[in-house]
């Protein structure tokens, strides 16, 4: 699978919510998952998400957190891959 | 499949928005009514105008909107809550202020309309927080701020009801009821939410969760150990005075304890600030500044000064107008146009402005200098503080006009993705 990696620790909101809702639209399942990197857990963009059918994992290292995006029917994959 | 947008998950604006836009109106009456003001229950009066009439609107707006988005707790019906909850409460406020102001007995239908919103919002919330998925910091800070809430109004449901014809216990009751208000529900509430959007707009990082933690508790295990001293003084026969001198001592100590944490909290946050990614100067971290400064002078203020010097007047004027308003005003201005973008754009429209674009930044400054005015003015010649106490809120409005008339704008639009998204 890729992987899209947006690092959004230094955008004010509500890029960050932008470029991940904006890369959602260019992820295929069973091709592509979205890593974010950003400096805090985004649970509004989480809460926005959850009725498109969107899962998410967090992964919090250090100061930073971990997400990744994925369709439902790749989460094994995912975890694998991201060693969650 | 990516099913696109949602067009039902983000709560009404509408809702955080009717207390936001009635706030500023007790402030104006406050800068009005303080020209006026002679003797001690009009100052009192005043003083609730800014608690009850502007934070307490505020902290119910606020809650409504955070608690779904934040911590993933909902309200069944958030429109018709809001206006159940709001029409007693601002008459509770608005009857609070008549009595205590122009000396009219309304004492008890204010007592009662006040624990009656204030204690039905505060219980529903609670129970919601406590069955909330996922434990946090700020949803400690949340649980711990409500239920200080709920002690705050039980004992000033006592005071306004015996205000009156006093009971002995009525003096000890009095310092309990403020330190209850301003530190557990005030400042554990503002402290909450700065834990989520310090980082989230500031571009920082967040502040070590034990740290977090810590401060929490230390305001939280003094309170505590206050009521715990109240409730032993009530149970006991001992000679009044002996009792008054003892607990005076350790309520001091006690509330040191109190200033310690909001002094962490500040040093904190002011380094998170201080050291940010992204340096981007803006009106609204300048309110956090003066906030934040505030609570360090608060803080220090009890300490420093010998005990005989100490002005409550001064430390109410810190903590209160200087401390809380000011975050406030910092938060509402970064709150209000993301809001109005993020409504806007969960009902899928791409071409609205950005929240840049909603807030005029000269007028921002111009605000901050208006309020940093009447908080020197306050501390100096109280009454010289009235009219700009009233323009600054005033200027307020102007401020947000645009962000909540793009809001409506919009919302009287179809939808782009209508008839997609529910398919």
């Amino acid at each position: 699978m890729r992987e899209i990696f947006l690092d959004t620790r230094e955008f004010e909101p509500p890029a960050p919510m932008q470029m991940v809702l904006s890369e959602l639209q260019n992820m295929i399942e069973g091709q592509t998952y979205i890593h974010q990197l950003h400096r805090l857990e985004p649970t509004m963009l989480f809460n926005r998400i959850k009725p498109m059918g969107i899962e998410y994992i967090v992964k919090k290292e250090g100061d930073d957190y971990h997400i990744y995006y994925f369709y439902p029917g790749d989460k094994d994959m995912v975890r694998e891959l991201c060693g969650v | 499949m990516f099913k696109g947008v949602s067009l039902d998950q983000a709560p009404p604006f509408e809702a955080p928005l009717l207390f936001f836009l009635t706030a500023p109106l007790f402030a104006i009456l406050a800068g009005a009514a303080l020209t006026e003001a002679l003797f001690f229950q009009q100052h009192i009066a005043i003083l609730h105008l800014f608690s009850l009439g502007f934070m307490l609107n505020i902290m119910f707006g606020a809650l409504l909107q955070m608690l779904p988005v934040v911590i993933g707790v909902k309200f069944q019906n958030p429109k018709r809550m809001a206006w159940w909850v709001y029409i007693p409460l601002n008459t509770g406020i608005a009857l609070f202020f008549i009595s205590l102001y122009f000396d009219i007995a309304l004492y008890h239908p204010a007592a009662l309309l006040l624990l009656l919103s204030i204690g039905s919002f505060a219980l529903l919330t609670l129970y919601k927080l406590f069955n909330a998925p996922s434990n946090t910091p700020t949803l400690w800070a949340f649980r711990l701020s409500l239920i200080s809430l709920l002690i705050a109004l039980a004992m000033g449901v006592f005071l306004l009801t015996t205000l009156k014809n006093p009971p002995e216990i009525f003096g000890f009751v009095l310092p309990m009821h403020a330190l209850f208000a301003a530190f557990g529900w005030i400042a554990l509430l503002i402290i909450g939410v700065s834990y989520q959007v310090i980082p989230m707009f500031y571009v920082t990082t967040e502040i070590d969760r034990r740290v977090q933690y810590m401060v929490i508790w230390l305001i939280s295990g003094a309170l505590t150990l206050l009521l715990l001293a109240l409730i032993t003084l009530m149970a006991t026969d001992e000679n009044i005075v002996v009792t008054f001198i003892l607990s005076a001592t350790f309520g001091f100590i006690l509330f040191l304890l109190l200033n310690f944490a909001l002094f962490v909290y500040a040093v904190m946050t002011l380094l998170r600030l201080y050291n940010r990614k992204r340096s981007i100067k803006e009106p609204s971290l300048g309110f956090w500044y003066v906030g934040l400064f505030a609570a360090l002078a608060a803080s220090i203020y009890p300490a420093a000064m010998p005990f005989n010097h100490f002005s409550d007047n001064i430390y109410a004027v810190l903590f209160g107008y200087g401390f809380a308003i000011s975050i406030i005003y910092g938060m509402l201005y970064k709150i209000i146009p993301f809001l109005s973008w993020f409504h806007i754009s969960s009902r899928g429209f791409f071409d609205m402005p950005n929240m840049k674009e909603m807030v005029d930044e000269r007028l921002l400054y111009l605000h901050l200098g208006l309020h940093l005015l009447s908080f020197a003015l306050l501390i100096l010649y109280p009454k010289a503080a009235a009219p700009f106490i009233i323009a600054e809120n005033i200027l307020f409005y102007i401020n947000i006009k645009k962000a909540v008339k793009i809001y409506f704008e919009y919302k009287a639009k179809k939808s782009p993705f209508e008839g997609f998204s529910r398919q």
